[in-house]
C-alpha cells in the first residue's frame, strides 16, 4: 500500500495572539490508497479544519501535510492552487456548482483548467455523468436539479481531475435518505472498482457505516481511529 | 471561449443589476453623444462658414503680408504657383483674392467694410455665397457691380439696383473710389461679418485699388480639413516658398480656433462629468459583485482555479456589460443625430442672440463624424478596464478559505 496523505503533527490555531482556538491539536495520521474514511466527531472537533489542511486551503500553524510525497505546507498560494488542480478532487457541503454553467461544463472546467482538448473534456465529462447516474442532466443547470443531483454531479467534477483522492466535506448533510444511499453507492463503487481514495467529515451514521476507517476527532485531537 | 461564456452567463446573474448598469452606461452615452456631435457640428459650422467666407483653410500671400496687411504687399502671380496647386490632389479648390478696407457711403450713412474682390465663378464652388442671395442675384466674372452683406444692406439702407459709393487707399498710395450698382444682397450666418462685408469681381477690385494684375491672396480648400498644419508646410515647393507664405485658418483668425478650443474643453468637461456617474455605476456593480460571488470564487480556487483565470473572467465580465451599454447607447444615438441632421432645430429669442454675438449660427447641425461615435465606446471600455484592476487586485489577494467561509 502506498501512502496518500501523511500527515505529521499537525495543529492549527486561531487567534494565537488574542484568544487561541486550537482547532486541530498535533495530528498525526496517514492514508493509504483505496481507502475508504471518514472523519467524524462533534460540531467544532476541528473534522473541516483537518480536512482544509489535508487539501492545502489552510495552512497548518505547525506540522506538515504530505500529498503524495510532496510537503505541500510550504508551497506558496498559486502552487497550492495548480497541486489541488492535479492532486486533490473536493466535494462540499452545499454542491457549489457553478450556477450559470450546465452540468457538463461544470464537470469540463475543471479539465478545462487542466489545459484538456474540447473532446478530451466532452468525452470525459459525459462518462462520468454517466457514472454517477445523470447521463440525461448534461445540459441541466444546477437550479434545474435536485440536490442529490447537484452533488452527484460534483462528484463527477472532483473525479474529473483525476485526482489521488477527493475530499468530501459533510457530502449528505443537505440531502435526503434516497438521495444519500444513491451518493454512497456511488462512492462506495467508485472506492471499489477504481480504488478511489475517499476521506470525509460527516455525522450521518449511513455514510459511517459504509466507511471502512473510521477516525473519530475530539478538541482537535484524534480520539480513536477504527478500521471495519 | 468557455471563460467568455462563462462571463457572459454571469453578467445575466442578477439580471436587473445588469439592466441598470446597462442602462446607466446606454443613456450617458446617447447624452455625451449628443453633446459632442451638436458642439462640434455647430463649432465646425461655424467655422466652416467662417473660413469659406473669409480667408479659405489655407491662405497663401506674398511673404511679410499677414504681418502688413495692405494692398500694398499684394502680389503678381507666379505662373507655377497655378500648376502647383492645380496638380495638387489635396487640393479640393482654389480662388484667387484682392482685400482691402474701404468706406462705403449711400445717402447719409457711411461705413468702414471690408472689401472682397473674387472670382466669382470660382468663388461659388469656394464658399457658396451664391446660395445665400437674399435679394438681387450673384456676381458675374464681367460684372461692374458689388454685392453687399445684408447686415451691411440694411445699415447703409441699399438693396439690389441702389448704388454704393466706395472711398479708401489704393495701390501705393493711390486713391480709390468709385460708384457701383448693388446687383445682390447676401445673407451671412456669421451676424459680424454680415455687417461689414461686401465683394466685388476681381477684375473690379484690380481697378478699384489700382493694383493692375496682383492679388492679395490664393484661398485654398483641402480634400481633407484634419491636417492642415502638415499640408500647409508641403503645399508648396522650396522653390515658391521663398516667395510666399502658406498660413492655415488657425493661423490666420486665432480667436476663432480659441473659442473652439474653448468650447471643446468645455464640452469634454461635461462628458467627463457624464463618465464619472458611469464609472460610479459600474464600480458599484463590481463592488456588489465581488461581495456577492465571494464564496464561489473560493470555491473555484479550491478546485483549481488560478486567480488570474478567475480575475479574467470577471473583466470580461465587466467589459462586456460596459460595451453592450456603450454600443446600445451608439445604436440609439444614431437616429437622433440623423434626425436633428436632417430636421435642423434653429434657436430663437434670447439663446439665439447670445449665440449671434458669439458669430454662431445659431442652428444645431450635429456632425456624422463616426469617431464622435465610436470614441464613446472606447472610453467607456477604458473606464472599465481601469475600474477593473480594483477586482483584480481585490481577486489577487483572496485566501480560498475566508472566500469559501465568506
Amino acid at each position: 500500500m502506498n501512502e496518500v496523505i501523511k500527515i505529521t503533527d499537525v495543529s492549527k490555531i486561531y487567534n494565537p495572539e488574542a484568544i487561541p482556538v486550537k482547532a486541530v491539536d498535533g495530528v498525526t495520521l496517514t492514508v493509504e490508497a483505496g481507502e475508504f474514511t471518514a472523519l467524524v466527531g462533534p460540531s467544532g472537533s476541528g473534522k473541516t479544519t483537518l480536512l482544509n489542511l489535508i487539501g492545502g486551503l489552510d495552512h497548518p500553524t505547525s506540522g506538515t501535510v504530505e500529498i503524495a510525497g510532496t510537503n505541500i505546507t510550504t508551497m506558496r498560494e498559486n502552487a497550492l492552487i495548480d497541486f489541488r488542480l492535479r492532486h486533490i478532487g473536493f466535494v462540499f457541503q452545499a454542491y457549489n456548482l457553478v450556477p450559470v454553467l450546465s452540468a457538463q461544463e461544470n464537470v469540463e472546467l475543471v479539465m478545462l483548467l487542466q489545459g484538456k482538448s474540447a473532446k478530451e473534456r466532452s468525452d470525459r465529462a459525459k462518462e462520468l455523468l454517466a457514472s454517477v447516474g445523470l447521463p440525461d442532466k448534461l445540459d441541466k443547470r444546477p437550479s434545474e436539479l435536485s440536490g442529490g443531483q447537484q452533488q452527484r454531479v460534483a462528484v463527477a467534477r472532483a473525479l474529473a481531475s483525476k485526482p489521488g483522492f477527493i475530499l468530501a466535506d459533510e457530502p449528505t448533510a443537505n440531502l435526503d435518505s434516497v438521495s444519500t444511499s444513491n451518493l454512497l453507492d456511488i462512492m462506495t463503487r467508485l472506492n471499489k472498482e477504481n480504488n478511489m481514495t475517499f476521506i470525509f467529515s460527516t455525522h450521518d451514521q449511513r455514510v459511517i457505516d459504509k466507511a471502512r476507517r473510521v477516525i473519530k476527532l475530539v478538541d482537535g485531537k484524534i480520539e480513536s481511529d477504527s478500521r471495519q | 471561449m468557455m471563460y467568455l461564456k462563462l462571463a457572459w452567463r454571469n453578467m445575466w446573474r442578477s439580471r436587473r443589476r445588469t439592466m441598470i448598469t446597462v442602462s446607466s452606461v446606454l443613456f450617458a452615452v446617447i447624452f455625451a453623444i449628443l453633446m459632442r456631435v451638436i458642439a462640434v457640428g455647430m463649432f465646425e459650422k461655424m467655422i466652416a462658414d467662417t473660413v469659406k467666407i473669409t480667408s479659405g483653410y489655407l491662405q497663401i500671400h506674398q511673404k511679410g503680408y499677414w504681418d502688413n496687411k495692405t494692398v500694398d504687399s499684394a502680389f503678381a502671380e507666379d505662373p507655377r504657383l497655378n500648376s502647383v496647386l492645380d496638380n495638387n490632389p489635396d487640393v479640393s479648390c482654389w480662388t484667387r483674392k484682392m482685400e482691402s478696407f474701404s468706406l462705403a457711403s449711400a445717402g447719409e450713412r457711411t461705413k468702414g467694410i471690408l472689401i472682397s474682390g473674387i472670382e466669382p465663378t470660382k468663388e461659388k464652388k469656394f464658399s457658396g455665397i451664391s446660395g445665400l442671395c437674399v435679394d438681387g442675384a450673384y456676381l458675374a466674372d464681367s460684372d461692374r457691380s458689388v454685392l453687399l452683406a445684408e447686415g451691411l444692406a440694411k445699415y447703409l439702407g441699399l438693396k439690389a439696383g441702389d448704388t454704393i459709393v466706395l472711398l479708401g487707399q489704393g495701390y501705393h498710395g493711390s486713391m480709390a473710389t468709385g460708384k457701383y450698382p448693388v446687383k445682390g444682397i447676401v445673407k451671412l450666418g456669421m451676424p459680424e461679418l454680415n455687417k461689414v462685408l461686401a465683394w466685388m469681381p476681381l477684375g473690379l477690385a484690380r481697378d478699384f485699388l489700382g493694383t493692375g494684375t496682383a492679388n492679395t491672396a490664393i484661398s485654398v480648400i483641402p480634400a481633407h480639413t484634419n491636417d492642415l498644419a502638415r499640408m500647409s508646410a508641403h503645399l508648396l515647393p522650396a522653390e515658391l516658398k521663398e516667395k510666399y507664405e502658406v498660413m492655415t485658418w488657425q493661423e490666420m483668425i486665432p480667436e476663432l480656433d480659441q473659442l473652439y478650443k474653448g468650447k471643446m474643453v468645455q464640452n469634454e468637461i461635461m462628458s467627463g462629468i457624464l463618465y464619472l456617474v458611469i464609472a460610479f455605476g459600474i464600480f458599484g456593480t463590481i463592488l456588489m459583485m465581488l461581495n456577492e460571488r465571494m464564496h464561489e470564487f473560493g470555491i473555484l480556487l479550491a478546485i483549481g482555479m488560478k486567480k488570474w483565470i478567475l480575475a479574467v473572467t470577471v473583466v470580461l465580465e465587466m467589459i462586456l456589460m460596459s460595451v453592450m451599454g456603450a454600443l446600445l447607447g451608439i445604436a440609439a444615438a444614431i437616429p437622433i443625430v440623423w434626425y436633428l441632421r436632417i430636421n435642423p432645430l434653429r434657436f430663437q429669442g434670447d439663446t439665439a442672440k447670445v449665440m449671434e454675438k458669439f458669430n454662431i449660427d445659431p442652428v444645431i447641425i450635429p456632425s456624422l463624424e463616426p469617431h464622435h461615435f465610436l470614441m464613446q465606446g472606447y472610453i467607456v471600455g477604458c473606464i472599465s478596464v481601469a475600474l477593473s484592476v480594483f477586482a483584480v487586485i481585490k481577486i489577487l489577494s483572496i485566501k480560498p478559505i475566508d472566500a469559501i467561509n465568506s
